[in-house]
């Protein structure tokens, strides 16, 4: 077998376990989104959104999911960016970033 | 190759197994965070070749555990990959500083991957080749120096320096003289003064090039009179002298030094060491019923110089002395 075969008989074996981490996480990131809209302070919030999104762009590109890598990247570092200011509440702009991001997520989960 | 791929994200450690065992890296161990990659390191038995971990980690990152790994002595030249998002671009420097190698960005095209490790892995045989050949040559070093370990009583042949012979050779010379040849002969012994300190602190390989710096500058001084000279062991050279009373042996003994002073001689911790010579009154063959008398008597003017103190306070030239001594051992020599 091909070197390149093996790899791609790899990628769609894990590509099932990928979306039903994703479907997962997607879970987890509405339910993190609606805490941000009443928190006080939502930097923890936001880092752990911060933490997943990250995952997500490490691995979805190689999963075929291009458009979702270069979203979570985005928002990962537009995340990362609000955080080095000590603002305790984002800016709509970054709310605006990550409902996109779920946006994506949704598309991809639903298939 | 075995390496050992550390990253919190259990697809991408399969999918990088995979990439890499398609390529021909079959042995691929991998940890799920820096705890478990350490627990791996610190029990494996047998040793990894390249690490590849991934930056951003919960808990301790990859690159403190890079860090960790490169004080580990076996792997202070291991490659070590980092796996990290273009957005962790700012602890590429820091990852470096910690001792990383080369880094592959996520998400990683396969590619790519196997390309860097196959760099790392060039780059790994190379400097272990390097090393190699440095443990060879200090493999040989060790040899060489066991060649020329000797007693310091042993005779040993002092190659190249003209006009010294070897101490058997010296002795046959004097068993073929003729007895009217032992009337104008004399035999003389002079010895490097605490000698045994000098083979201590000595390699043997130094040892033997201060043995034959002190015969160079012995037969320098000597270059005016018809000595024929020989290491006789112990610190000690002998000599055969003819018409030894046409000489001064205080003046040859100080020039003898000078000439070592110039030397600068330094033992194997780069420490000058002071290097001095003893020079025996010439004994004169005279009557003599055979050659082996007069071997008999040249070892006693060795041993005699080499058992007994040294002569109470060795003769330093005075500066200006020895200038002069040294100028007239030059205006000797050419």
């Amino acid at each position: 077998m091909q070197q390149a075969e093996i790899i791609a008989r790899k990628i769609a074996e894990i590509r099932p376990r990928f979306l039903a981490d994703l479907s997962a996480r997607l879970d987890r990131f509405d339910a993190l989104r609606d805490e941000i809209d009443s928190a006080a302070d939502a930097r923890p919030l936001l880092d752990e959104l911060m933490q997943g999104a990250h995952r997500i762009a490490g691995l979805a590109a190689t999963m075929g999911f291009g458009d979702l890598g270069q979203l979570s990247r985005q928002t990962e570092l537009a995340i990362q960016s609000h955080r080095s200011t000590s603002a305790l509440r984002p800016p709509a702009a970054l709310l605006d970033e990550i409902d996109d991001l779920l946006g994506e997520m949704a598309l991809i989960v639903q298939g | 190759m075995r390496l050992l791929a550390v990253d919190d994200d259990a697809l991408i450690l399969e999918l990088l197994k995979t990439t890499l065992q398609a390529n021909g890296y079959g042995n691929i161990v991998t940890a799920g965070d820096a705890k478990e990659a350490a627990e791996i390191i610190t029990k494996s038995t047998e040793p990894f070749d390249g690490f590849l971990l991934d930056i951003m980690m919960p808990g301790v990152t990859g690159i403190e555990l890079a860090r960790w790994i490169r004080k580990i002595p076996q792997y202070q030249t291991a490659p070590i990959l980092m796996i990290t998002s273009m957005s962790e671009k700012t602890f590429i420097d820091a990852a470096f500083k910690a001792g990383a190698s080369d880094y592959v960005t996520k998400p990683f095209d396969p590619v790519e991957v196997v390309t860097r490790v196959r760099l790392a892995e060039r780059q790994y045989q190379s400097t272990r080749q390097v090393r190699e050949s440095s443990l060879q040559i200090k493999a040989l070093n060790a040899q060489l120096e066991e060649r020329y370990r000797a007693a310091l009583s042993e005779p040993v042949v002092l190659e190249d320096v003209d006009g010294l012979i070897d101490y058997m050779a010296l002795q046959n010379y004097l068993l073929q003289l003729s007895r009217g040849d032992f009337f104008a002969t004399s035999v003389l012994a002079m010895r490097i003064v605490d000698v045994g300190d000098i083979y201590t602190r000595c390699s043997p390989m130094l040892f033997r090039d201060i043995l034959a710096d002190v015969a160079e500058c012995a037969l320098s001084a000597l270059a005016q009179t018809e000595c024929i000279m020989a290491y006789a062991g112990n610190g000690a050279f002998a000599g055969v002298i003819a018409f030894a009373e046409q000489h001064d042996f205080d003046d040859i003994e100080m020039m003898i030094n000078v000439l070592i002073d110039q030397l600068d001689l330094i033992d194997d911790k780069q420490q000058p060491i002071e290097v001095r010579v003893a020079v025996g009154k010439p004994i004169s063959v005279g009557i003599t019923k055979s050659g082996r008398d007069a071997v008999a008597k040249m070892q006693r003017a060795v041993e005699d110089l080499t058992w007994n103190q040294p002569k109470p306070g060795v003769r330093h030239a005075r500066p200006s002395t020895a200038r002069s001594l040294f100028s007239r051992v030059f205006s000797m020599a050419f």
